[in-house]
């Protein structure tokens, strides 16, 4: 069962983004801030992060970089849901290793399924990584 | 050569008609000094008896012609008759010159004194003109300043005249622009560009700067024969430009949180996520109350912009503000008693009148007691008292929590629009307007002043004072 990490200060969109994503077999843990919210990806691991951008404490973009600091979080890929009009440009978003945005209002129904392409994706480049690891090991053998 | 002393009275007698002619005019000086000679020539004749009297006939004319223009020279024979024909000819030059001469002489006091009243005129424009206006001469050095150039320039205005304009205007590049257009050559060239300076008062303000060319006096030549900078002060401008802009995308961004939970949970409700009856209602509700949120967002940024606009008309009646605070208190009751917050009741039993639009100072005071309600946790109090300052002039409404206070960094921005402190916001939900709406009311409508104090972990208050209504 993936392991999604929702944060987002406003109660109503965390619950409904936990909702969608829970009825659809996920396991999901939420924080209200982007400090939380790094201290529970730490804690819980998740397979992906859905995070709103503007929030007290880490923004978005700074919670995205500042678990790329710790191992296991490396390659976790981040969905981004924002109101547009901050201006943010792709260069930002690359730096800051978010992997997908969203702008608000935003359908669940289609947040769901970048969740899925996202949690896919992260399989395919780890099943990539560990044959290569083997092939590179076999080839050492 | 001895001269006959006889020649020499006449020569000195026809001098001295000349003179008394030329009293008025320096041209005589010349003329006399002809006549002179013409004389002089008519000695060497040594006809003394006749020239005597040519000269006496003379005199009589130059005299009689000072006043008569027309008068007839006499009349005479031979070489006297020639003596007199050229005395009468340079001396009616001479008479019409120096009439001439008094007539440009008149008629150059009046162009010079009309020209100083033009000038003084369009010193009196340049002045009124409430833009900085500097003119460089053809050497880039002031021609003519108004005193807000002075003022916007920084410089002292009784000590510009003929500066070099690098000493006049401290900005280099301002500076180098004019020197620039004067020496381009081109007589119609118009620079535009924005200039934020230090002015005089020590203020940074944002200026539209202009320098155009001023072209030769001289129509032949087409040089530039001087530079005219114009400032136009325009920082209040660029201020209200970037208050609407910051404005429009903070309206946006919270009109935009409620509707992203309504848009998702009706999505929700449209795919079956709702399985059973109690979470439709949930939605349901979520959706009403994030639709009431909404709508109290737009109802509070009409109201701000209606006030800021001036379009909201205040209704104010000489009252007693007493029984109005005690109603807000009565509508917070219920709410604090819920949340176990003992909301007490310190208000004045002073009988002053105030002179206030009722409806708006009821939600003044229903916004301070519910914002205290809202941070304050459960077991804490709200204090809400009145006091007339100490001259007797001023009504001070407070309201005093023992909530979570507001960060000292906070303090300064909470009554600005939009603005909610941080970690505040989990404890309550709200539009970030509620405050600012209040200190326009208390402040645009009411004349009044409001203030916060806080301390972190201990509460806050918030103070306002609205003018007592005269006894009149």
């Amino acid at each position: 069962m993936p392991r999604i990490l929702v944060v987002d200060d406003e109660a109503h969109i965390q619950h409904v983004v936990s909702l969608k994503l829970r009825h659809d077999g996920m396991d999901v843990v939420t924080a209200s801030d982007g400090d939380e919210a790094l201290a529970l990806a730490i804690e819980h691991t998740p397979d992906a992060i859905v995070t709103d951008f503007q929030m007290p404490g880490l923004t978005g973009l700074e919670l995205s970089a500042a678990i790329r600091h710790h191992e296991a979080l490396a390659d976790v890929p981040v969905l981004m849901l924002t109101a547009r009009g901050y201006g943010l440009t792709d260069e930002q978003l690359a730096e800051h290793r978010i992997a997908d945005v969203m702008t608000k209002p935003f359908s669940p129904r289609e947040m769901l399924q970048r969740v899925r392409s996202l949690l896919s994706r992260a399989a395919e480049s780890a099943t990539t990584t560990a044959n290569t690891a083997e092939a590179e090991r076999g080839t050492i053998a | 050569m001895p001269i006959d002393p006889t020649i020499a009275v006449l020569a000195a007698s026809i001098s001295d008609a000349w003179r008394q002619l030329a009293a008025v005019s320096g041209l005589v000086g010349i003329v006399g000094g002809g006549i002179a000679a013409v004389a002089a020539w008519a000695l060497a004749r040594r006809e003394r008896g006749r020239a005597e009297v040519a000269v006496r006939q003379m005199r009589r004319y130059v005299e009689g012609r000072r006043d008569d223009h027309e008068a007839t020279p006499p009349s005479l024979d031979g070489e006297h008759q020639r003596l007199i024909d050229a005395i009468t000819a340079v001396t009616g030059d001479a008479i019409d010159e120096v009439r001439e001469a008094r007539q440009i002489a008149r008629s150059s006091e009046v162009e010079l004194g009309l020209a100083r009243a033009e000038l003084r005129y369009l010193e009196g424009v340049l002045h009124a003109i409430s833009d900085a206006v500097l003119v460089t001469d053809a050497f880039n050095e002031v021609a003519v300043a108004n005193r807000a150039a002075a003022d916007a320039l920084a410089f002292e205005f009784d000590a510009a005249g003929h500066r070099p304009v690098d000493q006049i205007v401290r900005d280099g590049q301002l500076a180098r622009l004019i020197k620039d257009t004067r020496d381009s050559g081109d007589a119609s060239l118009r620079r535009r560009l924005e200039k934020h300076l230090t002015t005089r008062g020590g203020g940074e303000r944002v200026f539209d700067v202009t320098v155009t060319s001023l072209g030769e006096k001289d129509r032949e030549h087409t040089g530039v024969n001087g530079v005219v900078t114009v400032l136009r002060d325009v920082t209040r401008e660029r201020e209200i430009a970037a208050s609407k802009s910051h404005f429009v995308s903070s309206v946006s961004h919270e009109l935009r949180t409620p509707l992203s939970s309504i848009a998702a949970y009706v999505e929700m409700l449209v795919d079956g996520e709702a399985q059973d009856a109690e979470t439709r209602d949930e939605f349901y509700g979520i959706i009403q109350a994030e639709t009431t949120r909404l709508a109290r967002l737009i109802d509070n940024i009409l109201n701000i912009n209606r006030i800021e606009s001036g379009i909201m008309r205040a209704q104010r009646e000489r009252m007693v503000l007493g029984p109005i605070i005690r109603e807000a208190i009565d509508v917070m009751r219920p709410q604090a008693e819920a949340k176990q917050i003992e909301l007490e009741d310190h208000v004045s039993a002073l009988q002053d009148h105030v002179f206030v639009d009722r409806d708006m100072m009821f939600q003044v005071v229903l916004n301070l007691i519910g914002n205290a309600v809202k941070y304050t946790e459960a077991g804490g109090t709200v204090k809400v008292s009145s006091d007339s300052d100490r001259e007797g002039r001023l009504l001070s409404v407070s309201v005093q929590d023992s909530g979570v206070g507001i960060p000292e960094d906070a303090l300064p921005h909470v009554f600005d629009k939009f603005y909610r402190v941080q970690g505040h916001q989990k404890m309550a939900q709200g539009t970030g307007l509620g405050l600012n709406l209040v200190k326009h009311v208390v402040e645009s409508v009411h004349d009044g002043t409001i203030r916060a104090t806080s301390t972190p972990g201990a509460g806050s208050t918030f103070t306002f004072e609205v003018p007592f209504a005269d006894n009149s």
